[in-house]
């Protein structure tokens, strides 16, 4: 099985049937240059404060030889603005997720990946691998999305995925003809259900590979990023209100409840000032 | 006649469980002592002062359910560090690790609830149905102490519960008024319930008393607390509490087996942030 590839203007419908069927796809012209520049130029002073990049224990879920920036709501008002809520994306989670969070769905993770040459590939794993009270094949409960900010080649470590995966059995090991990578022209997204194994690729090239992963979960799961931590009181305040309840500012039916009138704009700040310092 | 069964300390934490396998829930009478009761009445005496009863936001179903005439605290732990010890205690934490497994679980809402004069019977309810996805599998995914401090009386909005009831097929089977008892216990006392068995606030039919009771239960750490703890909770308030306490404030990620953690700063357990 193939990752199915279709151009942006795609209709809907065709996009969900695609990614049922295969677990994952590629929509390619998603972001222009204008777009992909900006966001590196927001993320550049964080990407180059990116410390042991040449640490790697072989054991560790996170391969070496990688740059990750997560809080992107935090750091880059391009991600914010154009890429969170982009309509490919919320139309995807309304298909998948809805139908098992009546109240909404929520960013789970956000993050900038920049593999560099000599990185090692990652174990092959379920974004939903996180929630093991649920057997697998597991029912939806993310949505996933990479953004090619880079192009991403077989050599210079384009995500590796199985087609197909999200509709197996726990036990069931992919063999090496069912692990396709996920190769695509800068300006592309990928986009693939929680439970379809993948992991990011090997770097044998020389450049780097410079992907933006934005997750997003049911609304009753707890978040793999800590939102509340992450996002400066400021920031927050810019935000529309549908980006806030996005982000998971809103409550999710009973969950998530808070008294505004005693979360006062100093604690939000203090909050977030920890993530700036650290 | 319906009843809970009280037990002490002394008793072995098997019987505490047996007993709350057995009636889905238990009354430990003085869970906590009198110079720790002391503190948390202290702490928390300004907070009940001074906060308004009923909902400030929501739909009316929660304002309705979450009572006009309540008072609902949270954020508990910026006035009291006793909050933060009495979350390490060892039978509390105890249960938590029995039926939820040991530190994989976080604080679901640690908030007093002050039952004022005049409030009607909340709707009963089983907790675990905050996540219905999750709910009705034969695994528990809450449990919650209500620690008594003030009295609890038939009069004034001793919690109305049913025992047996977490065994009753449905999702939330109707309940006969004579299958409920009152959880009524002296002030320092627990009821320790899980998150299948039906139950609700009681009314409170006296003229002039407050029901104050901390009801702070744990939820499995993967799941969406009802509390928002990084809205209510500050950094500064929660470097005072022991490693613990913080964890079960959400100041720690959640630790899945070769997995992507969940409540992660960074990409790094939160609790760096206290480093």
């Amino acid at each position: 099985m193939n990752i199915p590839q279709f151009p942006a203007d795609t209709p809907t419908s065709e996009l969900t049937q695609a990614l049922e069927d295969a677990g994952c796809l590629v929509v390619t012209g998603s972001l222009d240059t204008k777009q992909r520049e900006a966001i590196r130029d927001e993320l550049a002073p964080h990407m180059a404060a990116v410390k042991g990049l040449d640490q790697d224990n072989p054991e560790d879920f996170y391969p070496g030889r990688t740059r990750r920036v997560s809080a992107l709501v935090a750091r880059s008002n391009t991600v914010t603005d154009q890429l969170i809520a982009h309509p490919n994306s919320t139309n995807m989670c309304d298909a998948f997720l809805l139908p098992n969070a009546e109240y909404g769905y929520q960013l789970h993770v956000t993050a900038a990946l920049e593999i560099g040459p000599g990185a090692r590939t990652q174990i092959l794993h379920r974004e939903e691998d996180s929630f093991t009270y649920f057997p697998v094949p597991r029912p939806n409960l993310i949505v996933a999305s990479m953004w090619a900010i880079s192009d991403f080649r077989a050599d210079n470590g384009a995500t590796l995925i199985v087609p197909g995966s999200h509709k197996w059995p726990q036990d069931r090991v992919a063999k090496d003809n069912e692990i396709i990578q996920a190769e695509m022209p800068a300006g592309s997204t990928l986009y693939w259900l929680g439970g379809t194994l993948h992991g990011a690729g090997a770097n044998t090239a020389t450049d780097w590979r410079y992907g933006v992963i934005l997750t997003y979960s049911v609304g009753w799961v707890r978040q793999e990023e800590n939102q509340y931590m992450d996002i400066p009181a400021a920031r927050l305040a810019e935000l529309s209100p549908k980006l806030r309840k996005l982000i998971g500012f809103d409550m999710y039916d009973a969950l998530g409840f808070y008294d505004p009138s005693s979360v006062s704009e100093s604690l939000k700040l203090q909050n977030s000032e920890a993530l700036r310092n650290s | 006649m319906t009843a809970l069964r009280h037990l002490t300390r002394a008793a072995s934490a098997t019987e505490i469980w047996s007993t709350i396998d057995e009636h889905g829930g238990v009354i430990v009478d003085d869970f906590i002592d009198a110079e720790m009761l002391t503190r948390l009445q202290e702490d928390f005496a300004p907070l009940v002062a001074n906060h308004p009863p009923g909902a400030a936001t929501g739909h009316d179903f929660w304002k309705n359910f979450h009572g006009t005439e309540t008072k609902r605290i949270t954020g508990i732990a910026e006035v009291s560090t006793s909050w933060g010890d009495l979350l390490c205690d060892p039978l509390y934490k105890g249960m938590a690790d029995h039926y939820l497994g040991e530190d994989n679980y976080y604080l679901n809402t640690g908030q007093l609830i002050c039952i004022g004069p005049g409030e009607t019977p909340q709707l009963l309810h089983r907790d675990e149905l905050n996540w219905p996805e999750a709910a009705g599998q034969d695994r528990q995914i809450t449990v919650t102490a209500i620690f008594a401090l003030t009295d609890f009386t038939e009069e004034n909005g001793a919690t109305v519960i049913a025992p047996g009831s977490h065994n009753w097929p449905g999702a939330l089977p109707e309940v006969k008024p004579e299958q409920t008892c009152r959880a009524t216990m002296n002030a320092g006392s627990a009821l320790l319930y899980n998150g299948k068995v039906i139950h609700g606030g009681g009314a409170n039919v006296s003229t002039d008393e407050w029901r104050v009771g901390l009801h702070a239960g744990f939820v499995s750490g993967w799941l969406r607390a009802e509390e928002n703890h990084q809205l209510t909770t500050s950094m500064t308030a929660a470097r005072k509490l022991p490693e613990h306490a913080q964890r079960m404030l959400g100041f720690r990620s959640y630790v899945p087996p070769k997995s992507a953690r969940l409540g992660m700063v960074n990409y790094e357990d939160s609790g760096a942030l206290f480093d």
